[in-house]
């Protein structure tokens, strides 16, 4: 994977982590702080926290051809860093406040990361759908 | 008999024409020749040679500086670079999958996503080669090329 094609697909994770950042917060803070109010600078935060999400997709880019169990590994890791970029991201700013508003903040990283991934994968379906077209018009 | 060269541009427009009164049987045995060479290609098994024919060919797979093809029941060992075998058979569907692959796209059931940007292709041996991310590309536009 050439480094533009790595920084695109980082961009437009970062979109999707963005979406998923912004759904997270008003999901858990209409569960934890209902009556909290925000001024103008809560619409940066899901920018902000995710670029810092998207900083760990570094583990992924490699000049070489990775294998499957290589690409896993990877992803792993790239998940594990972006809980605990995320998680001391909000402890620094005072938001865990509990273990179970914690909890609750992991498994919405969790569920953030997943979509992403998800998203990712329904694209490439598209994709594969097209190449399958494709490939049967040709054999005919 | 008269033979003639013309240099052309792309790989594509190589043919040979054979121009005559009639059919001969020498005519005839050129045509066959012609016909052959740009169909099979010279493989080797346990120190035989072979003439495989490259539709029947599965993939070409590079293995530490040799290169191989895959049938069906059999591995052939073939006398040729992958980037050789990537230009040269380009017109005959086949495709880079990844840096050590070239696919028969007519070998090719059906493809599907893997991770980050990666595709399956199941061949119709049932076996599953990866395409990277760096080739998807240029396997779809050669696809889109193709079908058009």
């Amino acid at each position: 994977m050439s480094i533009k094609e790595f920084l695109e697909r980082q961009l437009s994770n970062m979109l999707m982590i963005q979406a998923g950042v912004g759904l997270a917060m008003g999901v858990l803070g209409s569960i934890y702080e209902p009556e909290a109010r925000f001024g103008y600078k809560a619409f940066f935060a899901p920018l902000i926290y995710a670029f810092f999400c998207t900083l760990p997709g570094i583990v992924g880019y490699s000049a070489k051809e990775l294998t499957m169990k290589q690409m896993l590994i990877r992803e792993l890791i790239n998940f594990l860093l972006v809980e605990l970029t995320m998680l001391s991201l909000l402890y620094v700013q005072g938001a865990l406040k509990s273990v179970d508003r914690a909890l609750a903040l992991a498994v919405a990283v969790l569920a953030v990361y997943l979509v992403t991934l998800l998203a990712g994968w329904l694209r490439d379906g598209r994709v594969a759908q097209d190449m399958n077209e494709q490939l049967k018009k040709i054999k005919e | 008999m008269k033979v003639s060269i013309r240099k052309v541009e792309k790989k594509e427009q190589e043919q040979v024409l054979l121009e005559c009164v009639s059919m001969t049987k020498e005519f005839e045995d050129i045509r066959e020749y012609a016909l052959m060479k740009g169909n099979q290609l010279t493989a080797y098994l346990d120190g035989k040679a072979y003439q495989i024919l490259l539709g029947d060919v599965l993939y070409f797979e590079a293995v530490s500086e040799h290169v191989f093809a895959y049938m069906e029941e059999e591995v052939y060992h073939i006398k040729k670079r992958l980037y050789e075998v990537e230009q040269e058979y380009s017109g005959q569907k086949f495709v880079r999958a990844s840096k050590s692959m070239v696919i028969n796209l007519m070998q090719v059931e059906s493809f599907r996503p893997a991770l980050n940007g990666r595709f399956y292709a199941r061949m119709k041996n049932g076996e599953d080669i990866i395409i990277s991310r760096q080739y998807a590309k240029a396997v779809k536009q050669k696809l889109l090329g193709e079908a058009i």
